[in-house]
């Protein structure tokens, strides 16, 4: 299961181990079912339930009868494809944008300032520091910096970077600069836990070995990270397809940037279209489960959980 | 003022049908659970009976429940004068809720209570025309008592009960306006300047200025923004076809596929005129008054084009459901008194009134706020620039929403 990739933990295949489960261990784990039926299971059901019904014949605007319409999806996976694969695009270069930076950084705290606690203390706080503040202020705080009159786009002008009747916010990079700003810490923890416990003693007798520092990266460091690399990306590309903040109009994005979830946010509030509304959330869930099955079976990494 | 009391409609609905049903223990015990759920699934699922008006309380239980959008009442920092004087004179609480911010939005969360006929949680709420006329076809508001209302009677402008109200509920039998909005064209005047030459637009035309390109911003309420780009060329709004709504949404997609218009925004949106993002567009004339008021200086200003402009009211109504109704008539008549309009007026909520005689004190107070044609149009200005948007047929509803809404995210 994708879900594993999330613990560090190995499954213990020893049977010796297991016991019977008595009925202390299923009260024990009735609350977890509970909740799990209550508030997953229930409202799943409900979102299948609702992405198969067919309009009113009355044709009175949110006005749905239960039904086993799957033409539902068709239609959604047709009208919105340009916004389902901009969803991924994005999620894809900013997931990507995000390791790039975080590699190095939990590399430096989790590695290089061991000796030192404190500031490594320190570092720590200052990655989450910044995530004190509400999603929503921090990304209406960057729609500010960021817009037309402010210094950063002055620059970009006086650089040459943009014409002088283009502007940044609004545009794909915009977007994907809020995404792997607003997500950057779901990648930089996982990376931190795993690198901190990386042992270095490894690394010595690479270069005892005669490695040079690029192969004891490639060959060492690197494969001894994948699970943080794993838990990070899918931490990361998760949400940030089903995003619909740093998109909407009213933040970085503008009509030429709307993702799935803008899209969902659309039918469902605005055109009482229910079922679409659903069948395109059901659609991004399929998706993103086929996508994440694929990549934890195709990076091998199953074997090092 | 105060929060809305913790009491979610739903449960109330619950415990009234618990009370209600005369079930034995022992049939309780035997089929209770499923006879429960059931009663819930009910309170949850919309009927298509014929709704009844709930049993008015109000004589016993003094208060009333209103929702409204923001910057609709003086001292929205939570002193709000007016309803506190009314709460003195009249021994009514007024639970007074900034809960609206989107028509849709917040039809979408009480409309299984209201096709239920039961109580939505508030006794009143301020809605938009189109809205209102959605309500009142479903039959899901109450008709008012105008006995109870002798200041509504007496100051209710004419033309909020033919022109601006006649189309959806002719004779105002179900809904009174509160509030009503002018959008026109707006702009920073330097800025216009700079990237123009010119002074202000004058025609719609202006706003399609290449020299504007990616600096234009639009309304995201459909009514509004194709209204205006309607009568621009020249569609009576009154009465158009479903060619003449595709041709000038068609005109609009170009506009936001070339990048002439950049934000398409319903709320906040005067903070993009204040970083440079937005040079001009169309607003909502008030929102507009209320900025330059705000930033001491007329920076923004606002125009109203020769080809005219739409104008929308947002109304109330009280829902079958609502237990409180003489309460909201009470609270709703204080409004209508001109006085009270006035001290709105003055206290910065500038969109357009619909009590006469209120003109009249605001110019002796501040005639440059009271002579603002925007904030109290004149006869003449009513009768020949501004324009309500036709009514819309369930399935043309339906229609032109997802067209819009598909426009504005750029599905193509």
């Amino acid at each position: 299961m994708a879900f594993a990739a999330f613990s560090n933990d190995k499954p213990t295949k020893d049977s010796s181990t297991k016991r019977k489960s008595g009925p202390v261990v299923l009260a024990l784990l009735a609350p977890g079912l509970i909740y799990l039926m209550l508030f997953f299971m229930t409202p799943l059901i409900s979102l299948v339930i609702t992405s198969l019904e067919s309009p009113d014949p009355s044709g009175a605007i949110g006005s749905y009868f239960n039904d086993v319409n799957f033409s539902n999806y068709a239609t959604v996976a047709v009208d919105y494809l340009p916004q389902i694969m901009r969803s991924f695009g994005y999620a894809f270069a900013a997931t990507v944008f995000a390791l790039i930076i975080s590699y190095p950084v939990a590399y430096f705290i989790g590695v290089k300032l061991r000796s030192r606690p404190l500031t490594q203390r320190l570092m720590l706080t200052l990655v989450i520091a910044p995530f004190f503040i509400s999603f929503l202020l921090r990304t209406i705080a960057w729609k500010q910096l960021l817009s037309d009159d402010s210094g950063f786009v002055n620059i970009l002008h006086s650089m040459g970077v943009l014409a002088p009747t283009q502007f940044f916010l609004g545009t794909d990079a915009a977007v994907i600069f809020g995404l792997t700003y607003n997500f950057i810490p779901f990648m930089t923890l996982p990376l931190f836990t795993n690198l901190e416990r990386l042992d270095v003693r490894l690394l010595e007798a690479g270069s005892d070995l005669y490695a040079n520092p690029r192969h004891i990266f490639t060959r060492v460091t690197l494969p001894l990270s994948m699970p943080g690399i794993i838990s990070g990306t899918l931490l990361t590309f998760i949400p940030i397809a089903g995003d619909y903040v740093n998109a909407s109009r009213d933040f970085l994005g503008s009509s030429k940037t709307s993702m799935i979830g803008t899209m969902v946010e659309a039918d469902y509030l605005q055109n009482l279209n229910y079922p679409s509304a659903s069948a395109m959330s059901v659609l991004l869930m399929g998706v993103i489960l086929a996508l994440v099955t694929l990549y934890v079976r195709r990076s091998g990494t199953e074997d090092l959980l | 003022m105060n929060q809305q009391p913790n009491q979610d409609p739903i449960l109330k609905d619950l415990i009234a049908s618990a009370k209600n049903s005369q079930v034995t223990r022992r049939g309780l015990l035997a089929g209770g659970g499923a006879i429960s759920i059931a009663a819930l699934l009910a309170a949850c699922a919309p009927g298509k009976k014929t709704l009844s008006p709930a049993k008015d309380i109000s004589a016993t239980d003094k208060q009333v429940i209103w929702d409204n959008w923001p910057y609709y009442m003086d001292g929205e920092d939570g002193s709000f004068p007016t309803l506190k004087a009314f709460q003195k004179e009249s021994g009514i609480t007024v639970h007074y809720n900034i809960n609206v911010d989107d028509n849709n939005t917040y039809f979408a969360r009480i409309k299984n209570q209201l096709a239920a006929g039961s109580d939505t949680g508030a006794d009143t709420m301020c809605l938009t025309d189109w809205m209102i006329a959605r309500l009142i076809n479903s039959g899901y508001v109450q008709e008012l008592d105008y006995t109870a209302m002798p200041n509504v009677s007496a100051n209710l402008l004419p033309s909020f009960k033919t022109t601006f109200g006649g189309s959806f509920d002719p004779g105002r039998k179900y809904s009174l306006p509160w509030k009503g909005i002018v959008a026109a064209i707006g702009y920073h005047k330097a800025n216009y300047k700079k990237l123009t030459g010119k002074d202000a637009p004058a025609t719609l035309e202006d706003l399609w200025n290449p020299a504007l390109k990616g600096k234009v911003e639009v309304l995201s309420e459909m009514r509004d923004t194709l209204g205006v780009m309607m009568m621009g060329a020249g569609i009576n709004i009154e009465s158009f076809t479903s060619d003449d709504f595709h041709n000038t949404l068609d005109k609009f997609t170009s506009l936001v596929s070339s990048g002439q218009i950049r934000g398409i925004k319903g709320n906040s949106y005067i903070e993009d005129y204040k970083n440079g993002d937005a040079v001009a567009g169309i607003v909502w004339a008030g929102d507009l008054i209320g900025a330059n008021i705000e930033l001491g200086s007329d920076v923004l200003g606002v125009v109203l084009l020769d080809s005219g402009s739409t104008f929308a009211c947002d109304n109330f109504v009280i829902p079958m459901g609502s237990p409180h109704k003489a309460n909201a008539e009470a609270v709703i008549d204080y409004y209508f008194q001109p006085e009270v309009a006035a001290k709105l007026a003055l206290a910065g909520v500038n969109y357009v009134t619909p009590v006469a005689g209120a003109k009249e004190l605001v110019i002796a107070e501040n005639p440059s706020l009271g002579n603002n044609p925007l904030m109290f149009p004149t006869d003449e200005i009513f009768a020949t620039k501004l324009k309500q948007f036709r009514a819309l047929t369930p399935k043309e509803d339906n229609e032109f929403s997802k067209a819009w809404s598909d426009a504005a995210n750029g599905v193509v």
